[in-house]
């Protein structure tokens, strides 16, 4: 039986559907059969960074309603045979969607994949409470901004009293430079208030909006920095030792000798 | 020795006014009057805030301490405040929560004795106690400690850096755009002539 993980953050526009295509992207590329559930209804997009939007037949409010089983629903990805997005319902209202029902379809698709992704809408309301329903991980996807870590803090706090504990983090749109100026909240800061364990860093990069536009995810393109990013996550998803290298808050000349001299 | 009936005490919110909650009220009402009729200048014009202890006044006795007030010209009574003062005693007695996880954003915890935190209070959160609050990690929230009015009640943290703190209702907060770092060393947080005081926690510091 597969594992469930929702991927989610409190904040709107962090980037959660970016994510949630990307690692999807990044594991079945490592061989993994994976699911994509488009848990913002309403706000259908993970079809869109999927590339996928014209094939959209059912939808997520289809399959709880009993007009078709997932299996019909289920959208096979380009690229990738092992690969599927259950998308999103377009017009419908996020009530229309119980954590009960949620729970059955998640668990029952479990079965059939090793990873099942479940993109969660922004907010505390609802939709976040379908979307948590069947998981049995979260990936908490932060901004390093202080409404975001905040925002996800909270977030952190419900899925705890929800009984999900294996809870890990993604700070995404690092600006290095920002960091160094002091701009930008650095990573060990991020780390240290939320308590939670770091599975990877994204960096800002236009990269992705182009891609996302396309349809095509970045976690696909060796060379961008993001790319990279993504993969790595994905390796360290299947338990892979990936070093932090990518990123270092203190990546000058200077930070580097204040490590090697034990300043810091 | 019999306790006082009142007491004064200046502050910068004017005078604060007690009415002890062990002495029976009459007394309290013709000791009260005695005192601002030998003071009678120093009351001209003054905000007053009146204390009545754990005691509830009757609209009765309300009347009787405000028919004293008005005899005094421009007398502002600003607040009527009960405080709960626990004895040493009763503070003593009092249980402790024990929180193992940090308190994070939107979470509130709530005890009528101690409560201790193993990590931190985040941001957005929110811990009151009636008693004292120690977190072993950083307080970056809001912390009420003393919260049912007891004034000998402290906050203590590992990082002291509270968006709020207040004890017996008294209030401090993070000046806006304060962004001076915390010492790294535990600090206290007491009341001290009805002002919060902010120190080192180690030895000496005590009175
Ligand atoms: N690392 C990044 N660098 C640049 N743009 C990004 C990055 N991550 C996300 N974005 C952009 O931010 C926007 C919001 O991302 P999205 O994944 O839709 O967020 P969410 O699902 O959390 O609302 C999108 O336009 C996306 O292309
Ligand atoms: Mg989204």
């Amino acid at each position: 039986m597969g594992k469930a993980i929702v991927i989610t953050s409190g904040k709107g526009g962090v980037g959660k559907t970016t994510t949630t295509a990307n690692i999807g992207a990044g594991l079945a590329a490592l061989g993994q059969q994976v699911a994509l559930i488009d848990a913002d209804i309403g706000l259908r997009n993970l079809d869109l960074f999927m590339g996928l939007e014209n094939r959209v037949v059912y939808h997520l409010v289809d399959v709880v309603e009993g007009r078709a089983s997932w299996k019909k629903a289920i959208i096979r990805d380009k690229r990738f045979e092992n690969l599927v997005l259950l998308p999103s319902a377009q017009v419908r209202d996020k009530d229309s969607v119980t954590p009960e029902q949620m729970k059955e379809l998640v668990t029952e698709m479990k079965q059939e994949f090793d990873f099942v992704l479940v993109d969660c809408p922004a907010g505390i309301e609802r939709g976040f409470k379908n979307a948590i329903a069947g998981a049995d991980q979260a990936l908490m996807v932060v901004n390093p901004e202080v409404s975001s870590v905040r925002d996800a803090d909270r977030v952190i706090g419900l899925l705890e009293a929800d009984g999900i504990s294996d809870i890990k983090l993604i700070v995404n749109r690092l600006r290095p430079s920002m960091v160094k100026r002091g701009e930008m909240l650095a990573i060990k800061d991020i780390v240290d208030l939320l308590a939670v364990k770091l599975i990877g860093v994204v960096p800002e990069d236009e990269g992705i909006v182009i891609s996302s536009n396309r349809g095509e995810p970045i976690a696909l393109t060796q060379s961008a920095k993001a790319g990279l990013a993504f993969q790595n996550i994905s390796r360290r998803l299947l338990g892979e030792e990936v070093p932090f290298v990518e990123w270092h808050d203190n990546d000058t000349f200077f930070g580097r000798l204040k490590k090697l001299f034990g300043m810091e | 020795m019999p306790e006082e009936a009142v007491l004064f005490r200046g502050t910068r919110e004017g005078i604060h006014i007690y009415l002890n909650d062990e002495v029976e009220f009459p007394r309290v009402i013709s000791s009260l009057e005695q005192r601002l009729a030998t003071s009678r200048n120093f009351f001209q014009g003054a905000r007053v805030v009146i204390n009545t202890g754990r005691r509830t006044l009757t609209a009765d006795q309300m009347a009787a301490v405000s028919s004293i007030l008005n005899k005094y010209e421009g007398v502002q009574l600003v607040r009527l405040e009960q405080s709960r003062a626990a004895t040493a005693q009763e503070n003593r007695e009092m249980t402790a929560l024990i929180v193992e996880k940090p308190v994070r954003s939107g979470q509130q915890i709530y005890h009528p004795g101690h409560v201790i935190i193993i990590g931190d209070v985040n941001p957005g959160a929110e811990v009151v106690a009636e008693g004292n609050i120690v977190v072993m990690g950083a307080l970056r929230g809001t912390a009420h400690a003393g919260y049912a009015g007891n004034r000998s009640a402290f906050v203590v943290a590992n990082v002291m850096m509270p968006s709020q703190v207040s004890i017996a209702g008294i209030l401090a907060r993070r000046p806006d755009g304060d962004t001076m770092q915390a010492k790294l060393e535990p600090e206290i947080a007491r009341l001290k002539d009805d002002q919060i005081i902010i120190e080192p926690c180690h030895q000496g510091s005590y009175e």
